[in-house]
């Protein structure tokens, strides 16, 4: 019975690793796509400009 | 009873350390905005490179006036690498950059410079917005003291994010 119980528990514990584990690499993933998305986006987004320096200064 | 005046006194401790640190920042950059060293810039300005073309001004001569204007306070270390490039390296201990000033082409006596922030590191979305502010003041105010009617033409940098 105790012994069935300590197995219960480990058998928990490492159930819980396995699917933290696979969250974990999942969300990694993700933000890694996310931030390819938002450094392309950045450049895409952002036009080149010339301006005159001075006007930042007025 | 012992637990309930301890978190009250934690919840408090936290609250005015906040508050203190909040209006420290804010009254360093409120300070560093009246002297001058910084300037209102956009968000993400980080992510742009600056390009200036002068006549007739070594990137020695940048470096100097850098060094008289003794700004490590602000940004950080700078050095002058091999008469090519001035890096200005920052590290905090959440956040650190790797900036550039470095000379693309040289035609003659025009000189064209680039400035840029090559790498940031932080645990947040920005990087250390003060010290990179401080950086792009002094170099900008320096070109404008040379010649008052300079361009400037910003271009995105291609970034590519990576998580440790």
């Amino acid at each position: 019975m105790k012994a069935t119980g300590v197995l219960v528990i480990v058998a928990c514990f490492a159930i819980v690793y396995v699917m933290i584990s696979i969250c974990d690499k999942l969300w990694k993933a993700f933000l890694r796509r996310h931030d390819k998305s938002n450094d392309r986006k950045q450049m895409e987004n952002t036009p080149t400009t010339c301006e005159n320096l001075m006007d930042r200064y007025k | 009873m012992f637990w309930k005046i301890f978190a009250y006194i934690f919840i408090c401790g936290f609250v005015i350390f906040m508050v203190v640190c909040l209006i420290y920042n804010r009254n360093v950059r409120n300070k560093l905005l009246d002297e001058g060293k910084i300037i209102i810039r956009k968000k993400g300005f980080w992510d742009m490179s600056e390009t200036f073309t002068i006549r007739k001004v070594t990137l020695q001569a940048i470096y100097n006036r850098i060094s008289a204007d003794d700004m490590k306070k602000y940004m950080g270390q700078y050095e002058l690498h091999d008469g090519k490039y001035i890096l200005f390296q920052h590290t905090g201990v959440n956040e650190s950059f790797k900036a550039t000033l470095r000379l693309v082409s040289s035609e003659d006596d025009l000189n064209t410079y680039r400035l840029q922030v090559d790498e940031y590191t932080t645990n947040s979305s920005y990087p250390n917005e003060q010290s990179l502010n401080v950086v792009f003041t002094a170099v900008e105010r320096i070109f404008l003291s040379y010649d008052p009617n300079i361009q400037v033409v910003t271009a995105p940098i291609a970034r590519k994010t990576t998580r440790g």
